[in-house]
């Protein structure tokens, strides 16, 4: 009885105002709750029950939008760890790429036909505040650790992985807790560990940086695989797949046009998961083509062969993510518009910055050994040398973050506005000249100072040392 | 050997200048102890030679066997790091700015090895060892600071004796700690002396005129002036009074950079001299000498209305470069700063006729 009203509580959320249901409770049987649900679902039954991404999820290593090589890569990390039962196996497994290139989709399938279970962690809500109770940190450790146990749904599959993409929030403010959690799971888990980490262009957000530094990577043994953007080819063949699927269900959808998949290929970016996303919206019925814009064509790459027309879907720009040439190109050549009198940069300063703040010394040493070609006129020289000079300074306090990125901001700024006589042409850029010493062998009481070396040559009429060439 | 290796004094009493601070030296280790000790002083004036007669008051001869060892450190982060040091059963020396910025590792795990290991030697002499650490201004900050809490920390069973050229880059948390001890560069006339001794002990006739040109061009560094005196005597003996005296190849290096700065001041100028100054870089010319040198120059052939301004641009440059270590940036930025303001005052100088 009790558990019969639940029952009808639950269900009466559906039909509405509680009013309409006077008559008595006990007439209600479950199976005429059943009835009345379906019969007032019935109009949108078809397209509900058609998932569109499921169908088009990868089931097959053939189907993944990932190149093979890859697959190779990770199915042999999964072969040699999950399935042999070894004693020394890598525990800790590392994808990182970009959006939408197929990491979770690999490892999915590939567990699927080596008949391994995930367990897959996911960010608990917190509605214990970190005061009572346990954390949400607390939880990870113990899933982490503790997840030996079979899940209950599936008892046949012998080999077992754990899953972590969602990272608790805690462990992105202080690495240094993850690494704790890292150490003490090296010992206590006895099933393999992949981590996920989508790559990020702002250094805060990228988790792969704070969490999986090189020394941690070698400390505990991580292998780390990193995908690239889905390849141009492959998404096509990704669409075509979708497409198919679509002719074949012509009733529930439409064809998209050809532009429209061109567009789509165009503006997709390597992101195969925004392209699907996309497409799907692009074949929905009753809704008009999608809005597009079409690519300003340049006219002075006429080597390169491109169709004349090329789209890109508005729906799907998203942050461009400038390489790291392209950044130095931006600031080594700043463009400027004018306002009236003044003129202003007419790129955005705080986004360039801002993508290269992960590593803002190996920027501000490119920069460095790149800047004078693109200098025309000896005065602005000295403004940015002096600039250069103050900025050097503060990258001395490598400690905190937050200096280094201001001393990139002042560098690029100051490269960038004392710029007055541009030289443009075309020049390759340099990578930064390390300055590494020759430190010679030093020998038993023979004690020089490099100023000396010299006439240590002379007198031992040897070339040990270097020899200055003074003709020229 | 090197003549300058060769007729090193090994004592006290074998000294040939600052005989008085000789015998203060003697007397502060006449107990058989000492403090910390920060010896500084230009090149070539008498620093290392110093401490090596300290050690051997203490130690006696035992300190003149000496080995050489490669110790290796591995920093918080793994990385594996070498150096160099020349150890004898009393001592060990080391310059731990060899490893760069890691230097802290190798300061604090050197000075924690030796102070941590007893002398098992019954009979020793001496209850404690001593650590040499060389070129103590080039270590960087954290370093210093490293340093000044371990120094405290093993005063009972080591000993520390810092050698620098300059203490204006030392902390002032460890000047305190230590007995801080100057050796000037010795008078052009010692030199010239010791230059005499020398060639009378190897059978050589020195003309008094080519010693003294020889101390002229050794910028009073003795041992650049044995350097040299040697270098003369392989290159051309007997030795005759206005024979070539070689000067160092990097300086005339500098010379020919600062000749091109003056006479054109342009960007193509500039990354020509920015190779140059690589160049000397990484053959381990310290930033400072080269700064220096470039700017004498400099300063000799530019007109005296602008070397106020000069000197005063190199000041801040210099000082910026000491506080750092990418000297590249501050040299380049000096040279640039240069060009400007000889090319306005060339300008300024047409535009009056």
């Amino acid at each position: 009885m009790d558990t019969t009203k639940k029952i009808k509580q639950w269900k009466a959320f559906d039909f509405g105002p509680l009013t309409k249901k006077d008559s008595p409770k006990s007439t209600y049987s479950s199976k005429e709750i059943n009835v009345s649900n379906k019969n007032i679902s019935k109009p949108f039954v078809v397209r509900k029950s058609f998932n569109f991404h499921e169908k088009l999820s990868p089931k097959s290593i053939s189907e993944l939008a990932v190149h093979p090589k890859k697959i190779q890569e990770v199915e042999e990390w999964f072969k040699w760890n999950v399935c042999q039962n070894k004693s020394e196996t890598s525990k800790f497994l590392l994808l990182s790429g970009p959006t939408g290139s197929g990491k979770t989709a690999t490892v999915s399938v590939l567990c699927n036909i080596l008949d391994i279970s995930i367990s897959e962690w996911v960010n608990p809500i917190d509605q214990e505040y970190e005061y009572r109770g346990m954390k949400q940190i607390d939880y990870f450790i113990e899933f982490l650790s503790e997840s030996k146990y079979n899940s209950l749904f599936e008892t046949s599959r012998r080999n077992r992985i754990t899953l972590v993409k969602d990272f608790p929030n805690i462990v992105i403010q202080n690495p240094e807790q993850f690494f704790e959690i890292l150490e003490s799971c090296k010992y206590k888990t006895r099933q393999p560990i992949i981590f996920i980490c989508t790559e990020a262009s702002t250094a805060r957000l990228n988790l792969q940086r704070t969490l999986f530094p090189d020394e941690i990577l070698q400390k505990f043994d991580v292998t780390h695989i990193s995908f690239n953007a889905c390849a141009p080819s492959l998404m096509k063949i990704a669409l075509k797949r979708a497409q198919e699927l679509v002719k074949s269900n012509s009733d529930i959808f439409k064809q998209p046009s050809s532009r429209i998949i061109d567009a789509i290929l165009a503006s997709a970016d390597g992101d195969i998961r925004n392209a699907m996303n996309q497409f799907h919206m692009a074949t929905l019925l009753g809704c008009e083509d999608l809005p597009m814009t079409k690519i300003k064509s340049e006219e002075k790459s006429t080597k390169r062969k491109r169709p004349k027309d090329e789209h890109k879907l508005n729906s799907m720009t998203k942050d461009q993510n400038l390489g790291l040439f392209h950044g130095l190109g931006r600031v080594l050549n700043p463009k400027r518009r004018l306002i009236g009198t003044s003129w202003r940069l007419s790129h955005n300063i705080e986004t360039l910055v801002d993508e290269f703040s992960g590593q803002p010394q190996t920027f501000a040493s490119f920069l460095f050994e790149n800047y004078l070609k693109y200098f025309g006129d000896i005065t602005d020289v000295a403004k940015s040398a002096e600039v250069l000079s103050y900025s050097a300074r503060f990258f001395e306090n490598w400690e905190r973050n937050e200096t280094l990125v201001f001393a990139l901001w002042i560098s690029v700024l100051g490269l960038m506005i004392f710029n007055e006589h541009r030289v443009s042409k075309w020049t390759p850029i340099r990578a930064p000249t390390k300055i590494k010493t020759n430190r010679i062998q030093k020998e038993l009481n023979v004690e020089l100072n490099p100023e000396d070396y010299f006439y240590y040559n002379i007198i031992k009429k040897s070339d040990k040392y270097h020899r200055f060439k003074l003709e020229s | 050997m090197l003549w300058a290796d060769k007729y090193r004094p090994k004592d006290f009493s074998n000294l040939d200048y600052y005989k008085e601070q000789a015998a203060n030296l003697k007397n502060l280790t006449k107990d058989g102890d000492f403090p910390h000790l920060l010896m500084y002083g230009p090149l070539g004036a008498g620093k290392k030679t110093r401490i090596m007669c300290i050690l051997r008051e203490l130690f006696g001869p035992g300190v003149e066997r000496l080995k050489m060892e490669v110790m290796n450190f591995i920093t918080p982060s793994n990385k594996k790091l070498e150096i160099m040091t020349i150890n004898s059963s009393h001592h060990i020396e080391v310059n731990p700015s060899d490893v760069g910025i890691y230097d802290r590792v190798v300061v604090m795990d050197i000075i924690k090895n030796v102070a941590q290991s007893q002398q098992l030697n019954a009979n020793a002499t001496r209850d404690f060892k001593v650590i040499v650490l060389t070129d103590v201004d080039a270590l960087t900050k954290d370093a210093q600071h490293a340093l000044r809490r371990t120094m405290e920390k093993y005063i009972s069973n080591c000993r520390i004796i810092l050698c620098a050229t300059s203490v204006s880059r030392v902390i002032p948390a460890i000047r305190s700690r230590c007995l801080c001890i100057r050796i000037p560069a010795p008078t052009e006339e010692t030199i010239i002396e010791i230059l005499q001794n020398t060639c009378k002990k190897e059978d050589l006739k020195l003309p008094s005129e080519l010693a003294k040109r020889i101390a002229e061009v050794s910028n009073r560094n003795l041992r650049r002036a044995l350097l040299i005196c040697e270098a003369c005597k392989v290159e051309q003996y007997p030795f005759t009074d206005n024979q070539k005296v070689p000067e160092p190849d990097w300086q005339v290096f500098i010379k020919k950079t600062a000749d091109k700065i003056l006479q054109n001041q342009s960007v193509e100028t500039l990354s020509k001299v920015r190779e140059d100054l690589y160049e000397l870089l990484t053959n381990d010319i310290p930033s400072d000498i080269i700064f220096k040198t470039m700017l004498g120059e400099l300063l000799k052939k530019c007109d005296a209305s602008i070397s106020a301004r000069v000197v005063e641009e190199a000041a801040r440059h210099e000082h910026r470069m000491a506080q750092g270590n990418k000297a590249i940036f501050h040299l380049e930025s000096f040279v640039v700063k240069f060009m400007y303001i000889y090319q306005s005052m060339m300008q300024e100088m047409f535009a009056e006729f």
